[in-house]
């Protein structure tokens, strides 16, 4: 297995299987070890950002910063730790020709990278040679950082090394009270070699304001500058970007500042600038921008763009890279030598100025973009088209003439939805959405279902700041994007819960029009169903739950709800609910162990569409009463489909057969099955099972036919809409 | 396929360079027309290419223009910007007597640009390219919040509709009056 020996591309497949730490250790085992790598690894190369070296503890970090891609956080590979000890022998497991040094490495016993072990008096020679071998391996079109941070409470009597070495930018983080740092700032800069970063407590730049080094940093973070450290600022910035925190003084600087960018005088690199104002009773308070000859205003009608850069602070790699703090501004300058633009914004009293690397004329075509209105209307509608109904729903609530596009572009769409559901609630929260009639891949029929939003009882403490408010009919109602559905989602209080839910449902009313059916969902018949126009109700309390209802739950719940769609409960009271109550009149019932009294009850009272009873038991006589009251056609007008599922009871309910008008289809025939389309039913089609059988009553007043059959132990009852003549014909 | 020149229209193209060549030698020479737009510059198109584009396709439908007339004649669109102009073309061009796939990578991703590309498009009645340009403006605003959708889209507020309407209705009002006052002084 000799590497040397195989075929440049096999080599190159090799190299492309492993990591870069690993790739830089075998370029460390001879020169043209390191240019094959390098050659053939060239292209892999370009992902990398920059090499840093940071120090944690007691050991230095090295690793590779990989270029960020679709603003993901930054990704990065540790090749190697440094650490210094007087006996730089010990455990030393190899040595290596760096760069001309014979450095010797120990394997970490924390990370499996090799470790650089020297001599404190070699520190300075050690990364020397380690960053002109990394230099010559990566090249000079990376960057190499050199982070350094003192903390007071880390490293009070420790002085921060900072080698000087060829290519290498160094990003300090000094925090306030660092006395020694304060103390040695001059001495700090004229040796440090290129500044990148710097954050500073103002207090300590008082000495040293005329300091140029520091304010050729491309980054400056100042902590409560004093007055001269703001007018030094002013006066000597060179760098890209400058937060001043906490500031007292020096809001009358503002206007010479915008001034001398404007001319082109100073600030060229400038790309971010923030003056955040000291939060006391006795600070300077500004409420609007300095004015300066030559701000200009964009039309308040319009939007401005929004100005974010990358942002230059760079706390650590595990840090996300962020850009920073966005200003949206009406007002803008211009400077006079390249006509470049710069947003200025003063907002609570803080100062933002937003440098653009655009020309006033294309910063101005950028106020006009993307304007979804300006479209022609079979554009917008087209666009629309291609946008999720949760997504549409979200846009109607921007304003009023949104609304109006959507709805009067999207008409023949929403005519598609079949059903708009409020599901069962879980654990507090609901989910709403629609049925609607697509197309599969195949080009047939299908039912799609889309998620609309969800409907919260409670805020969620942690993600607090998430929620914005939005008028919904009338009442404002707070939202937030979920994290888990990616679905917008209300929150309201317990106390305004039916309120909230009627603002909803209204707006659904009018968003999509009342064309199909709306449903809402309960698991119990205690929990909380709204009693709204165009909604009908299904409550289901079985299987999931076992207890059975009890009568007083029962009347109470059915004094004040609307007539039900669907109900599915376990009922095992002795009592009855009064003829006249609600119950009777849910369009699809199914009831689990009903005593005979509510199976009698239900027997002479029912005026829904579809029932069906599980396990009861029941009398021949209400049965046989039943059959013939359907017959006189003066009840049970309704009564589509009935089941009755009994348990054993010994009765001989053949003698239904016998009731006065029961006919039967010739044996030899096979009678036509009966089936209707289930009023509960999840919107695929479902229908009640087929009821096949020789046996019929004709109704009195409309000659329409029932099919029946008393098989199994069960009792089917199915109308036919068909009269006899045309139930005949159906024969075989 | 196309060729630009800065210039006047009737300056002299010259020749495709990225034309995607046909195994087979066309029988018939494939006739070119020139356009140009705010910019002046003048692009080459095929008009095989040209046929993505309803209104041009009727326009040079019937003119049967031999290559002279048609370089001096280029069809001018001051309405579309250069850049726009030259995206619409190299589309054009690339999907020349192709069937479109399901989804175009080479549509541009900012957002002004591809702003002024539906304008364009839409008016040079491009059916396939415009629905590839709806379904990536849509996707702009896949899972975002209506704030961000507002922000991207630049949907204004129900108080700023408002107040645009309010100024619309008082311009009016200002260009009936001065209409008025104008006409009654022509007829003093």
């Amino acid at each position: 297995m000799k590497l040397s020996k195989f075929p440049y591309l096999v080599q190159n497949e090799i190299f492309e299987n492993l990591e870069h730490s690993d790739l830089f250790w075998m370029s460390l085992q001879s020169q043209n070890m390191k240019k094959l790598i390098k050659s053939s690894q060239a292209k892999r190369f370009q992902s990398i950002s920059g090499i840093t070296y940071a120090k944690f503890g007691c050991k230095w970090y090295v690793f590779i910063r990989f270029k960020a891609i679709n603003n993901e956080p930054e990704r990065v590979e540790f090749i190697m730790t440094m650490s210094e000890h007087s006996d730089d022998t010990k455990n030393v497991c190899f040595r290596l020709n760096v760069s001309g040094r014979i450095v010797g490495f120990r394997l970490s016993n924390e990370y499996p990278l090799p470790e650089l072990y020297f001599h404190p008096i070699h520190k300075t020679s050690a990364f020397k040679a380690i960053h002109n071998c990394l230099l010559d391996y990566f090249g000079d079109t990376v960057k190499y950082i050199w982070i350094t941070k003192s903390y007071p409470w880390i490293v009070k009597s420790r002085k921060q090394f900072i080698p000087q070495l060829p290519n290498l930018s160094v990003l300090s983080d000094f925090w306030p009270g660092d006395s020694e740092v304060k103390d040695n700032l001059e001495a700090y800069f004229a040796a440090s070699p290129d500044l990148k970063q710097f954050c500073i407590n103002g207090n300590a730049l008082e000495l040293m304001s005329t300091v140029p080094k520091f304010y050729q940093a491309d980054f400056i973070r100042i902590f409560r500058p004093c007055f001269r450290t703001v007018d030094a600022f002013f006066l000597n910035f060179q760098g890209r970007q400058a937060t001043l925190f906490d500031c007292q003084w020096g809001f009358s600087r503002l206007r010479p500042f915008m001034n001398r960018w404007k001319s082109g005088e100073a600030f060229q690199k400038l790309e971010y600038f923030k003056m955040i104002k000291q939060q006391q009773p006795y600070s300077m308070n500004l409420h609007r921008v300095p004015n300066v000859n030559g701000m200009k205003h964009i039309d308040t009608t319009k939007k401005p763009p929004t100005h974010s850069v990358p942002d230059l602070y760079t706390p650590g790699p595990s840090f996300p890279k962020s850009n920073t703090d966005p200003i949206t501004s009406h007002t803008y300058i211009v400077r006079e030598t390249d006509n470049r633009v710069a947003s200025v914004s003063f907002q609570g009293g803080n100062f933002s100025f937003g440098v653009w690397d655009k020309t006033e004329e294309e910063f101005l075509r950028m106020v006009k973009t993307m304007q979804l209105l300006k479209f022609p209307y079979l554009v917008q509608k087209e666009i629309l088209e291609e946008i999720y109904i949760s997504d549409l729903f979200w846009m109607s609530l921007l304003s009023k003439n949104m609304r109006t596009l959507i709805k009067s572009s999207q008409i023949m769409r929403f005519r598609d939805i079949s059903r708009l559901m409020y599901e069962s609630d879980i654990d507090d929260k609901r989910k709403v959405y629609i049925l609607f009639k697509t197309k599969n891949l195949m080009g047939t029929d299908t039912l799609g279902i889309e998620g609309i939003m969800g409907i919260s009882d409670h805020h969620d403490e942690e993600s607090e700041n998430d929620y914005f408010q939005l008028n919904v009919s009338g009442k404002m109602i707070d939202f937030r994007l979920s994290n888990r559905s990616n679905l917008p989602e209300a929150f309201f209080h317990p106390s305004e819960r039916k309120s909230s839910i009627e603002s909803i449902h209204n707006y659904f009313l009018d968003f999509f029009g009342d064309t199909f059916e709306y449903i809402w969902a309960a698991n119990n018949p205690e929990h909380f169903i709204p009693n709204l126009p165009n909604l009908s109700v299904w409550v289901t309390n079985w299987p999931k739950r076992s207890e059975a209802m009890g009568i007083i739950s029962l009347g109470k719940f059915f004094a004040s709800s609307p007539v039900l769609k669907y109900l599915c409960i376990k009922s095992t009271t002795q009592k009855v609910l009064s003829p006249k109550s609600k119950f009777y009149q849910v369009e699809s019932l199914k009831i689990v162990q009903p005593l005979p009294k509510t199976v009698n009850a239900l027997l002479r009272h029912f005026q829904g569409r579809q029932a069906t009873l599980f396990f009861c038991k029941v009398e021949v006589f209400p049965l046989i009463e039943f059959m013939n009251r359907w017959i006189s056609g003066k009840v049970f007008q309704k009564l589509e489909y009935l089941k009755l599922i009994f348990t054993s009871n010994g009765i001989a309910l053949n003698e239904v057969l016998n009731v006065n008008g029961v006919k039967h289809i010739d044996a030899t025939k096979t009678p036509p099955a009966h089936t209707v389309a289930n009023v509960f039913h999840t919107g695929f089609g479902e229908n009640t099972e087929p009821i096949v059988s020789h046996t019929y009553v004709v109704r009195e007043t409309d000659n329409r036919v029932a099919s029946f059959s008393i098989e199994d132990g069960d009792f089917v009852f199915g109308v036919w809409k068909e009269t006899e003549q045309e139930f005949l014909k159906m024969l075989e | 396929m196309s060729s630009t020149e800065q210039g006047t229209s009737s300056a002299a193209p010259a020749e495709p360079t990225t034309a995607p060549e046909s195994a087979a030698a066309p029988e018939v020479p494939e006739s070119f027309y020139y356009v140009h737009g705010k910019d002046k510059v003048v692009h080459k198109v095929s008009a095989g290419a040209l046929q993505h584009s309803a209104l041009i396709h009727g326009m040079i439908s019937n003119l049967g223009y031999t290559e002279e007339q048609a370089k001096a004649n280029p069809f001018p669109f001051e309405n579309i910007d250069g850049d726009i102009l030259q995206m619409v073309v190299d589309w054009c061009n690339q999907h020349k007597g192709k069937p479109t796939p399901p989804e175009d990578t080479n549509l541009p991703k900012q957002k002004e640009k591809l702003f002024d590309l539906v304008l364009a498009v839409n008016y040079l009645e491009i059916k396939e390219l415009l629905t590839y340009c709806c379904k990536q403006v849509a996707m702009m605003v896949k899972g975002k919040s209506p704030e961000e959708i507002r922000e991207i889209w630049m949907i204004p507020t129900d108080a700023e509709d408002e107040a645009a309407e309010k100024e619309a209705k008082k311009r009016a009002g200002k260009e009936a009056a001065g209409e008025t006052a104008a006409a009654a002084g022509d007829a003093k």
